[in-house]
């Protein structure tokens, strides 16, 4: 099946088959080592990206769900200033995910912090709550997308 | 053959997954496996395959059919014989993997079915694969003539680890050398097992680890055997071989937590202090058993823990049965262990008319553990003290006993049951005793002109927060910067044997090799030329130190103590139990980063409550408030865990996450046996399994 | 595996028109339901045809009235929250909210919750109290059901061929106590789930509406009209004897449950309304435990 649709800005024609997995799609067909799939069920979180703006877990979409839309990936936000903000948050916050799903939190990172720069703890717990990865601990990470926020607070305003 | 990495976007760390690598004609290898758990296989029908797909047997295997972990094996590929249900008995590769998708199916296997499963309960006599035992003073005599017994016994279910990181190995042959890509955290006995079943000297392969993600044991010895299999292939055919396991074949095969039966019986005098124990501990070890000494000794030495009883008997059994094999799970009996210890120490707590956190309190007094070992500086007395204040233990154990014992029953009761619990032990940093005594496992280091110090360590993948650690002290001692320190990253070729990464030994016992090293250089400096090189290996234990045979001294490197206290509360209409608190006091040596150790203490709380209750992991949810008048929105919550380390000035860290894991089950079901009245003893403990305790006629 | 043919209409005549053409496809909104009831981690098992409506404008519509909230049935579970948080029902927002995590709230649809072919999800139960009602369309035609008209009593869907779900409408309609709660998870632990919701009126110590629906996530739905009228008319607090005739009536009829709900389901289907009874009482400002 054609798709036509944006990644990471870029508009991207691929052709996939109807009954492949987004995220194998992303992955494998175009590349994006950023997903890791674990669990294959929506549990982990280790798939998420951004469609249209909103955090989703590409295990659990076909591939032809992105007709049209755009989606936002890890490699789509690293070399942005946001990635900054989020890589500096958890930094001075101790939050130090593992490689494997450092990506993922930085997605769902970004994604509370487009909601709101402000986020409370209820926020951050209601974003995670959708991921397991033993790596870190959950308050330290709360900390850290705080801490973010407060980042890129200051950097948007100080312009 | 060029290696083609698919190109995609650069991620913060250079580290790849196994699942990344990939060439032109890369063969994918499957494992095909056994359907039945005894047996022999009987035909194997390969017609009507895909002219693409290649079959391998133990009849390839040039070398030895075998994976060897120190003094034990288990086969590499079934000969025949089937020991447990999803053995290997096949690989098929392909380099189309719809061919192997479709081989798969078309492949018939027929067995003889032997019925006559190895159960673990009941066992045979001749499934005991190894036996510990410790004695002290004379418990048989102190059994014939006593009247007050405590009998009780206690289980742990099967728990797995569900795996983040993709399992698998891929190999590829080069200039007649083999080269092995694979996440490990024992890259020389990856090398080891692979020359073995190829049939070749070690210096022919080289092994690069890929990243290994969060571990609970299964990269100890679980990638040599994915290793071998690649390599099997990839000797066979010459092309580069990649096998990848799916995150569930992952799950069902690679290593899981032993279950365990413990059989308990306590004698008390008239004021409830304790005059003999006798324990028996029986662990499921699967069809192949390995580690098991280790695995025995550590269990037997942390069940004695440090109570003072006169007269002891424990027993710890291996039990072979027609289960997977458990391979090694983080802590290697120490939680199943420490679990049954602390509920019946809770209860016989109960006799002495004593508050158990001052019951054991007094027992910390005499600071000996079980094998004799003073140990002056035991902390236990301190990390209780601050578990019980921190959680009000004193007041709410006492208030919810009052509760409990007015009560008329569970079912009568409209209202949450609460209880609180405490538990309290050690857990040991490195082996009990050096194991494969023919091994020389180490570290070396360099100190050059520029006074840069370079530290080899041979597991590769030492986690970040290990690498600040050994910066700054070797930092401290060598008086340079932590900034002029690398750990440096190689492979087989180029680094030295340290051993395989587990027990705590990185943070414990590799720290005290790099100490050592560094102490070396430091009184060598002035006198020799730079650049200095030094290697220092992992030594046995001095016999006047630990005498195993004997089961006296002091048997591990370093200890991690700790204090936990848990307070539960229970719905009686879902009985589904709710963590209101977890409290927990800890000493694992020199903490440098507290925040991050309460991070990892954290972790390690929340899966120990998920293995308590059943659950793949404690995520945050909602807490139902009842009948909604006014409220908004549900809140989300997590249990709140509060955790203190005590403040060392000096001396080598300890692990944390074992000693955070243990003690959580324990403090977890002794409070909800003051909840509900009813003794729980078994984990995980659901709703389900709790309405069947409540439904048991006492 | 051949590909599946996979349409992806953009109007809802585009979508009445293929779907009359073709039957037989399978409509797939948020694909959260085929994923999750499909384990593994291989591709998507899908029959020959797919039609897809996601991209429908006339179903991601939210409107209201001073009577009642009609959804589109493509509309996600998180959009209908952010819009509706504050004026929908209770025990409808709360069954929302309880809907996995934020990720599948963003990709699941209330049509796909409600029109679960296999299980009778989260918004099942709420949305049978509430007395909403489901457009039906299919092309030429359109007709508004209650809720629990979209399956039959065994279970299995009670859709005309071509037909869909395009809205639900949702009336508004005060309620002084609401109750939901789910206990479990319905595709990890199916055997143990439940979910319980409860809707009742107390005017001056009366109660002048009673209903209560549990589902047990997988077909099973039980709402008990016989206990509802025995309920509604009654002073609170319930006295015993009215509780216990209740306690009967409902033991009964959770006998007649098919075989799929498990008795531990029944024994705590039994407890929670047990309680729900016990705790009734004249409304006051304050949050009730």
């Amino acid at each position: 099946m054609k798709l036509r649709f944006t990644l990471n800005g870029r508009t991207i024609e691929a052709e996939t088959s109807t009954s492949t997995r987004l995220v194998d799609f992303l992955r494998r067909e175009l590349g994006l080592q950023s997903l890791h799939p674990s669990c294959y069920d929506g549990q982990c979180g280790n798939c998420a990206i951004l469609l249209d703006g909103e955090m989703v877990y590409s295990c659990l979409l076909p591939g032809f769900a992105v007709q049209g839309r755009s989606i936002t990936t890890y490699e789509g936000i690293i070399d942005t200033l946001d990635y900054n903000d989020i890589i500096s948050g958890f930094h001075d916050e101790q939050a130090y995910p593992c490689t494997y799903c450092l990506p993922a939190k930085i997605v769902i990172t970004q994604s509370i912090l487009e909601s709101t720069l402000d986020p409370g703890q209820q926020e951050v717990l209601e974003a995670f709550s959708g991921t397991y990865c033993p790596c870190t601990n959950f308050h330290n990470l709360a900390r850290g997308v705080i801490r973010a926020g407060e980042y890129r607070r200051r950097r948007l305003h100080e312009r | 053959m060029e290696l083609n990495i698919i190109e995609g976007a650069r991620v913060l760390n250079s580290q790849r997954f196994i699942d990344e690598f990939t060439s032109r004609d890369m063969l994918h290898l499957k494992i095909v496996r056994s359907d039945i758990p005894r047996g022999r296989v009987s035909s194997i029908e390969s017609t009507n395959l895909p002219e693409d797909i290649l079959i391998f047997e133990a009849n390839d295997i040039e070398g030895l059919n075998r994976v060897a972990v120190l003094e034990e094996e288990m086969p590499l590929l079934s000969n025949g014989n089937i020991a447990y249900e999803g053995e290997p008995i096949l690989l098929i590769a392909a380099e189309d993997p719809a061919s192997l998708a479709l081989a798969e199916r078309r492949l018939k296997i027929s067995y003889e079915t032997d019925f006559s499963l190895l159960a673990f309960e009941p066992a045979s006599k001749n499934q005991t694969v190894d036996t510990v035992c410790l004695s002290r003073g004379n418990p048989a005599k102190e059994f014939e003539e006593t009247t007050q017994i405590v009998e009780a016994e206690y289980r742990t279910t099967i728990e797995s680890h569900v795996s983040r990181a993709p399992s698998g190995a891929y190999v590829e042959l080069k200039d007649g050398r083999f080269t092995v890509y694979t996440a490990t955290h024992w890259p020389f006995h990856v090398r080891a097992t692979i020359a073995e079943v190829l049939g070749v000297d070690e210096s022919k392969i080289k092994v690069m680890q890929t990243n290994p993600s969060p571990a609970y044991g299964e990269k100890v010895v679980f990638p040599s055997i994915l290793a071998a299999m690649a390599a099997l292939v990839c000797q066979n055919t010459g092309k580069p071989t990649r096998l990848l396991l799916s995150p569930k074949e992952a799950e069902k095969f690679t290593t899981r937590k032993a279950p365990v039966h413990v059989k308990s019986t306590s004698i008390l005098n008239e004021a409830g202090r304790i005059i003999a124990h006798d324990t028996h501990m029986r662990f499921d070890v699967g069809a192949y058993p390995l580690f098991t000494k280790e695995l025995l000794q550590r269990a037997v030495i942390t069940s004695g823990s440090y109570y003072q009883v006169p007269n002891v008997s424990i027993t710890a059994e291996a039990i072979q049965t027609s289960a997977p094999p458990m391979n090694i799970y983080r802590g290697l009996g120490v939680s199943q262990s420490l679990f049954a210890t602390e509920v019946h120490f809770s209860r016989l707590a109960e006799f002495s008319q004593l508050n158990p956190g001052d019951w054991k309190k007094n027992h910390t007094k005499s600071k000996h553990i079980i094998t004799g070992a003073h140990l002056p500086n035991m902390p236990l007395e301190k990390l209780v003290d601050t578990v019980v204040e921190q959680s009000d233990f004193y007041r709410k154990h006492s208030a919810y006993e009052q509760i409990r014992k007015r009560r008329n029953s569970v079912k009568a009761s409209r209202r949450v049951l609460r209880g609180i619990g405490i538990a309290t032990g050690f857990t040991g940093n490195g082996f009990t005793d050096k194991p494969g005594s023919d091994k020389s496992w180490g570290i070396n280091a360099t100190l050059d002109k520029k006074d840069q110090l370079t530290i080899e360590c041979g597991t590769m993948t030492v986690p970040e927060a290990i690498k600040t650690i050994w910066k700054r002290r070797a930092g401290e001692i060598l008086g340079i910067s932590p900034d002029s320190v690398e750990i440096s990253s190689g492979d087989t070729d180029n680094l030295p044997d340290s051993g395989p990464m587990m027990l705590g030994m990185p943070v414990t016992v590799y720290t005290s090799l790099v100490d050592r090293c560094c102490n070396y250089i430091r009184k060598q400096r002035f006198n020799k030329p730079l650049p200095i090189e030094v290697r220092r290996n992992i030594l046995s234990a001095r016999r006047s130190t630990w005498d195993p045979s004997n089961f006296t001294g002091v048997p591990f490197h370093s200890f991690s103590w700790g204090a936990v206290v848990v307070e539960v509360q229970l719905d009686p209409l879902t009985l589904v139990p709710e963590v209101r608190g977890v409290w927990a006091a800890f000493d694992c040596g020199l903490v440098y980063n507290t925040q991050y150790a309460v991070s990892i203490a954290e972790g390690g709380i929340y899966e120990a409550l998920a293995w308590a209750m059943g659950e793949q992991r404690v995520n945050p949810r909602y807490y139902q408030d009842y009948v909604i008048e006014g409220q908004e929105t549900p809140n989300l919550r997590l249990p709140p865990v509060s955790v203190v380390f005590a403040n060392r000035a000096k001396g080598l860290p300890g692990g944390i996450n074992e000693i955070a894991e243990s003690l959580v089950p324990a403090a977890f079901v002794t409070a909800l046996s003051q909840a509900t009245g009813v003794y729980f003893d078994r984990i995980p403990l659901n709703a389900e399994t709790i309405q069947s305790y409540l439904e048991e006629p006492s | 595996m051949s590909d599946s043919k996979v349409f992806q209409p953009t109007s809802i005549n585009e979508l009445l028109r293929t779907y009359q053409e073709y039957p037989k496809a399978l409509i797939l909104a948020g694909s959260t339901a085929i994923a999750r009831e499909q384990k593994g981690d291989g591709p998507f098992e899908l029959p020959e045809m797919v039609l897809h409506i996601s991209r429908i404008p006339e179903l991601q519509r939210i409107s209201r009235t001073e009577r009642y909230f009609e959804i589109g049935s493509c509309v996600p579970i998180s959009r209908i929250l952010k819009v509706g948080q504050h004026v929908l029902p209770k025990v409808f927002t709360h069954a929302l909210h309880n809907i996995a995590h934020p990720a599948v709230r963003n990709m699941g649809t209330l049509g796909g919750n409600l029109g679960h072919q296999a299980r009778r999800l989260n918004t099942f139960g709420p949305l049978t109290i509430l007395d909403a009602r489901v457009e039906l369309r299919k092309s030429g035609s359109s007709r508004w059901v209650q809720v629990p008209r979209l399956f039959t009593k065994s279970g299995e869907p009670a859709l005309e061929t071509g037909e869909f779900i395009s809205r639900i409408r949702i009336p508004f309609v005060d309620w002084n106590l609401q109750f939901y709660q789910r206990i479990g998870d319905p595709f990890t632990k199916p055997k143990s789930s439940l979910t319980f919701s409860a809707l009742t009126d107390v005017e001056k110590a009366e109660i002048t509406d009673f209903r209560v629906a549990f589902t047990f996530l997988g077909r099973s739905v039980l709402r008990d009209r016989e206990l509802e009228t025995l309920i509604s008319g009654k002073k609170v607090p319930l006295s015993e004897k009215i509780r216990s005739e209740a306690r009967s009536l409902f033991r009964s009829s959770l006998m007649d449950l098919p075989g799929e709900v498990t008795l531990f389901q029944k024994q705590r289907a039994l407890r929670l309304l047990q309680w729900y009874l016990s705790a009734l009482h004249e409304p006051t400002s304050e949050l009730f435990f």
